[in-house]
């Protein structure tokens, strides 16, 4: 630029002179400003009290969807506040917990210019902008005009056309997909899903400690933030890593309902609330999104203390926003998918091209017919990718393998139809209701009993296995109450905290590994040769094979029990169970199990138990029970069966 | 005439998205190849770091709202929202559409002739084409977006 400095051209002299015109024109505008801005302010400041005014007599501040906006909830002492914690999100001093200041401060913001550009109320609060616009009938022309382009920008891409609500499921062998987890689909004018947004609502941390993690989470010590990316990346994630299978429910939401939905989330964009891992969560939180999309909903206040993702995807299919569903299954069940419609020596081929015995171009001097190499070639492919997700080849490796079998696959043309057609399992959401309430009558030893159990989440490995994963079970908080007649006694009989077992059959493909995690009380026999509560912390880990109608499995497990009648006051010992559960028909399900441990510390001694557990589903509310049992702990035998009905809701 | 506009149309989406693929790599060479979108350690075995999800889903890194900025930092044509679509999806989408390509079928291989605006009745034509010159469009496994797409596009002639 220095150089050219001394030459004057042509555009660089109008440029002068229209700079020129322009301070005069400055000039000129300075003079006038100061008096029409005034008068300007002036007219606004009127026009505010005029609104305000409206406001107060409308007594808006009470209007449901004020309070959707801002996450209202009543409180126990009568009053409300917002489930949202960022000061950020409240324009008024206690707009928290003061609907009506808070309706004053936005209104009155939105007569004042920042400057903030984007930031500014207008942008930051679309919403809200958007709502007293229309119910106070405010005269555009005689607001401060604010452009918000980025918002206008993102609403523009995102193109709002209709939502579905999604649903990722849990995965046989992950603690970490529990209870599944719930997103809503922002989708625009493309048919292919792909192309939706996702919107989430997710706790957000860099944690690596995990046992740290879990603990902040129940607690609320995390922040949530709700957040927006395309849903391809979220069905990378959860399909394709996480084998998770996705449900998709299309909402018949309009585009208007879904536009002000966006709107919403844009408001909520880096706010926070704190994150409770059993009612503030991801699923209770993406309600509100649904309630401002459409206010007439009333999903958030008739949620239960604790909300399982599954539960909140009932409430919005019975508030009838459902339209149709789509079942997109993961990657691992494509691949067993594939595995099971192999023959022998397909199956052998494809082990020993993935173990790299062979070279994907060898399969065609093969007998396969293309058929089959088409089958192996595409299972081998999906199975690489899955082993560099799970970083057990590097990328170059994963490159090479990968693109040589694609280019041998491309070569054989379509796969067999029956091949890539999944058959779809049963809808988790038409599944057994996650609360459980028993009743049951038997005889331990010569005493007859009656037994009474409730247990709020969440399925157990003997109930109808419709919509849940077939030898998973995860039953939080079940309390079990025995009356016995004869004796004038009741007694608490079992308080299971948490009872997880996860039974994953080995595979020719993958090789899990199944575990089991109980802690709780439980009511057994001691050396007195009478029963007392003890406490018990018992993991295993260990192998199941079998798959569709039965599971076999063999489990070693650990066994700490802490009672004030052992000797030393613990127990602990090692041992083993093993099972086999079967579903003899669609509704009748049998579980044979045996298992022994060998208390080595505390007081040692022997505990061996045998079991026979049968279950009739009636329907997804109603089942029926009949279990045998068979104990022997130092040297005491107890026999018991007992007859029940369970309820699910 | 047709099949003029959309090669035309195919081209346009083409130059476009590589200039933004080009000015994304210049600061980060990310978005290239297959094998190149990995969460972390995300997918890792352990049951351990898997159990940090089960209380919250976690969100890792710093994106909360992922509109308008899916290809890694690249710089967007801000006024041709189809072939900036066009650009994220492949960029993220890599590993998939080769896969898609290469069995003649699948979601990632429709959506990308959704994005390309593939009319209808000639989709099946172009699945066809795309899988016979799968060699041709994936040499080495590690080309970009913008490279693929413009492969794509010649081999779909």
């Amino acid at each position: 630029m220095i150089s050219s400095a001394p030459c004057s051209t042509e555009p660089q002299r109008k440029a002068r002179q229209r700079g020129w015109l322009f301070s005069l024109c400055l000039a000129f505008l300075c003079l006038l400003t100061p008096a029409a801005v005034l008068a300007e302010q002036a007219a606004a400041g009127s026009y505010l009290a005029e609104l305000l005014a409206k406001a107060q007599e409308h007594q808006l501040h009470r209007e449901r969807y004020w309070h959707i906006l801002l996450h209202y909830q009543p409180t126990l002492t009568g009053g409300v506040e917002s489930l949202i914690d960022d000061p950020r999100f409240f324009l008024g001093a206690d707009g928290k917990h003061d609907p009506a200041a808070e309706l004053e401060a936005t209104l009155t913001a939105l007569f004042t210019v920042t400057g903030a550009g984007e930031e500014d109320p207008h942008c930051r609060f679309v919403a809200r902008d958007a709502w007293l616009r229309e119910v106070l009938a405010i005269d555009p022309l005689r607001l401060p005009p604010a452009a918000c382009r980025e918002f206008e920008q993102a609403l523009a891409k995102v193109d709002p056309r209709s939502a579905t609500l999604i649903f990722p499921g849990n995965h046989n062998n992950s603690p970490a997909s529990m209870f599944g987890h719930t997103l809503i689909n922002i989708d625009g004018p493309y048919q292919s899903r792909l192309l939706s947004y996702a919107v989430n609502y997710s706790a957000f941390t860099d944690e690596s400690n995990g046992f740290a993690y879990a603990v902040k989470g129940l607690f609320g010590l995390y922040r949530g933030y709700y957040s927006i990316l395309p849903y391809y990346v979220k069905v990378r994630e959860y399909n394709d890593l996480e084998r998770r299978d996705v449900w998709e429910y299309e909402l018949n939401l309009t585009a208007a309902e879904v536009t002000r939905m966006f709107r919403h989330i844009w408001e909520l964009r880096d706010i926070y609330s704190d994150y409770f891992f059993f009612d503030e969560n991801c699923s209770y939180n993406l309600l509100f999104l649904l309630e401002a999309a459409r206010p007439t909903l009333d999903l958030t206040a008739r949620c239960r203390p604790w909300v399982i993702p599954i539960d909140t995807v009932r409430l919005v299919r019975e508030s009838g926003l459902v339209a149709e569903t789509h079942y997109r299954p993961s990657k691992a069940t494509r691949i067993s998918h594939l595995a099971g419609r192999m023959n022998r020596s397909e199956e052998r081929l494809a082990k020993e091209l993935l173990a790299g015995k062979i070279e994907p171009g060898e399969l065609a001097t093969t007998e396969t017919r293309p058929a089959g190499q088409i089958r192996i070639l595409d299972l081998a492919a999906e199975t690489v990718e899955f082993r560099y997700f799970r970083h057990e080849m590097d990328r170059e490796e994963y490159r090479r393998r990968y693109l040589s079998l694609l280019q041998v696959r491309s070569r054989l043309g379509l796969a067999e139809p029956a091949d890539t057609d999944i058959q779809v399992p049963g809808r988790p959401d038409r599944g057994h209701g996650s609360n459980r309430f028993g009743l049951a009558a038997g005889w331990r030893e010569d005493d007859f009993f009656l037994e009474t159990r409730i247990r709020p989440a969440y399925h157990h490995l003997m109930d109808a296995d419709a919509g849940y994963l077939a030898g998973s079970q995860i039953d939080f908080a079940n309390v079990v109450l025995r009356w016995y007649p004869e004796r004038h006694r009741l007694e608490l009989h079992a308080f299971d905290l948490i009872n997880i077992v996860s039974l994953s059959p080995r595979h020719p493909f993958f090789k899990p590994v199944s575990w089991k995690v109980e802690t709780g009380f439980i009511r057994r026999s001691f050396a007195d040769g009478n029963e007392h509560l003890a406490y018990r912390l018992n993991p295993g880990g260990g192998f199941a094979w079998g798959g569709g109608a039965q599971l076999a499995y063999v489990l070693f497990e650990t066994d700490a029990q802490l009672a004030g009648r052992f000797r030393d006051g613990f127990a602990l010992g090692f041992g083993g169970s093993a099972g086999l559960l079967r579903n003899v028909t669609e509704r009748w399900k049998v579980h044979l199990r045996g298992r022994q441990i060998h208390y080595l510390f505390g007081d040692p001694h022997r505990g061996e138990e045998v079991g026979l557990e049968q279950a009739f589903t009636i329907n997804p509310a109603h089942g029926l029970l009949l279990d045998l049992a068979w104990r022997h702990e130092f040297g005491v035998e107890t026999t018991e069966g007992k007859v029940g009905w369970n309820w699910y809701w | 005439m047709k099949r003029l506009r959309f090669v035309a149309l195919l081209g346009c989406c083409v130059l476009l998205s590589a200039g933004a693929a080009f000015a994304g790599q210049a600061t980060d060479n990310t978005g290239c190849g297959l094998g190149t979108i990995l969460w972390g350690n995300k997918a890792d075995n352990s049951v351990f770091s898997q159990s940090l999800q089960a209380t919250t889903n976690g969100l890792f890194g710093n994106q909360t709202f992922g509109i308008t900025s899916g290809t890694l930092g690249c710089d967007q044509p801000a006024n041709v929202a189809a072939s900036e679509r066009l650009m994220e999806f492949t960029v993220a989408n890599m590993d998939n559409l080769a896969r898609d390509i290469a069995r003649g079928e699948g979601e990632s291989l429709e959506t990308l002739a959704e994005l390309l605006a593939v009319p209808a009745q000639n989709r099946g034509e172009f699945y066809a084409s795309l899988q016979g010159n799968f060699a041709a469009i994936f040499i080495t496994g590690e080309e970009s977006a913008a490279n693929v797409l413009d492969r794509i596009v010649v081999a779909s002639n």
